[in-house]
């Protein structure tokens, strides 16, 4: 079992990897509507146990926080996500990848949470499509 | 443990350094040679200031810690940087002034901004960024953070050491009593130094303020002095080769009077600078910052610092090194030195003196794993190191699985820390007179495909004693904890690239 990083049963990576899993195989690399939808969502009482870990910088141009920036990074590193070359401008995530985050981490450590981050999911989906 | 024990470990921290400063300190300008910005004039508070304790103990601080095992080159110091900084901040300053609707910059002003940069890195710990992972994790640290969000959230310790620094009353009252109504030749214009603001610049802490924005950028912000001057200087005393073109830079810098918030921009035929920024600082983590070598050499020293955590009857010069303002009271020489330490110290750090470095067990990259597009663990794997604890955690599973054959201070999990740059990107402003505000990924997403490239180049790897059997036998083992642990398995290249085999 892996080394326990936080209080919590599921960490950053996990809340985003899971998040993957709701939205479009190809959704808008717009890390401005990404941010500021999350800096949104976290305010709401009901999504601040997922998305409190994230702290958002008020002094950036939009709400920006490091560790959600980082995240996203990681998991393209780690091959999960991708950013399309070479305008860079849409993420893609595969069927391979969404199933692999669902059986190894939605099911395993966010089954009680699926309904919030569908709900989150479709939040950024909806500000994405109208940025 | 409080936040108040931080800042009063800072009050008597100053208070010595004050101690051994002189009274009345009367200087005079001088200039000052350096092999990347040439002949320099430094004015008489300036020198003064620089020839403070705070400022001298630079000179003892390496630059990029423990890079110089393996580029021998690699010697130069915090001195050296900080008046580089200062250097740039100066140019920037006479650059801006030059451009017609940029507004005046009042000399209390660009004295400011010049004593910010010159102090910018009076809160380093010996071995700059390595020291500073360390601090980072003592409670009165944390403390102290969660204390000011606003201003410390995402700032590394040796900045808010700075500001803390900066922000003490005796400081403060050196530095205007002392240092500027001695050194300056108009006493109306040192009255109206605010240092104050020095301190916010040091730690970028007045980004909202319309006025006074900018002046935050020149020192902590997406393309500062700080960063101008880094990534020449580490480049060239490392030996390698990296291009900004500075003065193309300064040529195309400026503020916008009528901007709602000024901000520091550079106008579009400068932009090309920005992104070399951007490119230099990913070719120095690649090449130097995280070199396989210079991470081995870093965690050898980390060990060094486990031990001393593990025997808390050892001290340095009186100091058990659990507090920050211990690694403020001691040099690298200090810790480096084999007088008055115990055996097991010893032992260790002389294998690091005589360069008889870890050596790689295992190679950890997406090109080394099984398939990582359907193996998140190897993602939450990598989220580690966003945690060092757990990383020290794992590494005693691996001693486990070793049956306790080498002391945890000889194993090493190193995961390099991911760097971003679409803050930076986003942050950094692009507008010619007249024209529409941009940033820099406006144009064209160069924090995407360097994110892209980065993913291509981040590489982890498990650190163990040199021998070839010893290797070996640790990256079997380490494979077999990631695997039971993280639920991802490694190629063969894992090893061949460790070539342990």
């Amino acid at each position: 079992m892996a080394v326990r990083v936080s209080s919590k049963n599921f960490t950053p990576t996990d809340v985003v990897a899971s998040l993957l899993t709701f939205m479009s195989s190809e959704f808008s690399n717009d890390p401005k509507t990404i941010h500021t939808t999350i800096a949104r969502l976290q305010q709401d009482s009901k999504y601040r146990g997922l998305l409190e870990e994230f702290e958002f910088l008020d002094y950036h141009p939009y709400p920006y926080s490091p560790l959600l920036g980082r995240t996203l990074n990681r998991l393209q590193e780690a091959r999960l996500l991708s950013s399309l070359n070479p305008s860079y401008e849409k993420y893609v995530v595969t069927e391979a990848s969404k199933k692999a985050i669902e059986k190894q981490i939605l099911e395993v450590k966010l089954a009680d949470q699926k309904d919030k981050l569908s709900e989150i999911a479709s939040e950024l989906t909806k500000a994405l499509a109208h940025r | 443990m409080t936040g108040l024990l931080l800042a009063d470990d800072i009050e008597k921290f100053v208070s010595t350094l004050l101690e051994n400063a002189s009274k009345n300190p009367s200087a005079t300008r001088k200039v000052i040679h350096d092999p990347i910005l040439g002949t320099n004039v430094f004015e008489p508070h300036e020198i003064a200031l620089i020839d403070l304790p705070f400022c001298q103990r630079l000179r003892r601080i390496s630059q990029t810690d423990v890079a110089s095992l393996v580029f021998p080159s690699a010697n130069h110091n915090r001195l050296e940087h900080s008046l580089g900084v200062a250097t740039i901040t100066g140019r920037i300053i006479q650059s801006i002034q030059s451009k017609p609707r940029s507004p005046k910059v009042p000399l209390e002003v660009e004295i400011a901004i010049r004593t910010a940069a010159i102090l910018h890195d009076i809160g380093q710990g010996p071995f700059s960024h390595l020291t500073d992972s360390i601090i980072k994790r003592f409670p009165e640290v944390i403390e102290y953070r969660k204390k000011h969000p606003g201003i410390f959230s995402e700032h590394k310790p040796h900045e808010m050491l700075s500001y803390m620094i900066v922000k003490d009353s005796k400081f403060k009252n050196h530095y205007i009593n002392e240092i500027l109504k001695n050194n300056n030749s108009s006493k109306s214009v040192a009255e109206k130094v605010d240092i104050d603001a020095i301190a916010d610049m040091i730690v970028a802490a007045n980004q909202k303020d319309k006025y006074k924005a900018w002046q935050g950028d020149i020192i902590n912000g997406p393309f500062d002095a700080d960063k101008l001057d880094y990534l020449q200087r580490d480049a060239y005393f490392s030996g390698l080769k990296i291009g900004i073109d500075l003065e193309r830079f300064l040529h195309s810098v400026w503020i916008n009077k009528r901007d709602k918030v000024r901000r520091l921009k550079v106008m579009t035929s400068g932009a090309i600078t920005l992104e070399q920024i951007l490119f230099g600082k990913v070719l120095l983590y690649n090449t130097l910052y995280q070199h396989h070598k210079v991470l081995a050499a870093e965690c050898a020293l980390a060990g060094f610092f486990e031990i001393l955590e593990d025997n808390p009857e050892v001290t340095i010069n009186g100091h058990r090194m659990d507090r920050a303002i211990d690694f403020l009271s001691v040099s690298e020489a200090n810790l480096l030195s084999l007088e008055n330490k115990p055996t097991k110290i010893r032992s260790h750090l002389e294998r690091f003196l005589y360069r008889d470095l870890l050596k790689r067990a295992l190679v950890i990259s997406s090109d080394t794993v099984v398939k990582p597009e359907t193996s998140t663990g190897y993602a939450q794997f990598k989220e580690l190191s966003e945690y060092p604890e757990a990383i020290k955690e794992l590494r005693g599973k691996l001693v486990d699985a070793l049956r306790g054959k080498y002391p945890i201070y000889d194993i090493w999990i190193v995961l390099p820390r991911t760097p971003t740059f679409s803050d930076e990107a986003s942050m950094a402003k692009i507008q010619d007179p007249g024209g529409p505000i941009k940033s820099l990924r406006d144009p064209f997403r160069v924090d995407e495909w360097l994110t892209a490239y980065w993913g291509n180049k981040w590489t982890g790897y498990v650190f163990c004693p040199s021998d070839n059997e010893t290797r070996e036998e640790v990256g079997k083992a380490a494979a077999g904890v990631l695997e039971d642990e993280y639920h991802f398995k490694l190629k063969t290249s894992a090893f061949e690239k460790a070539k342990n085999r």
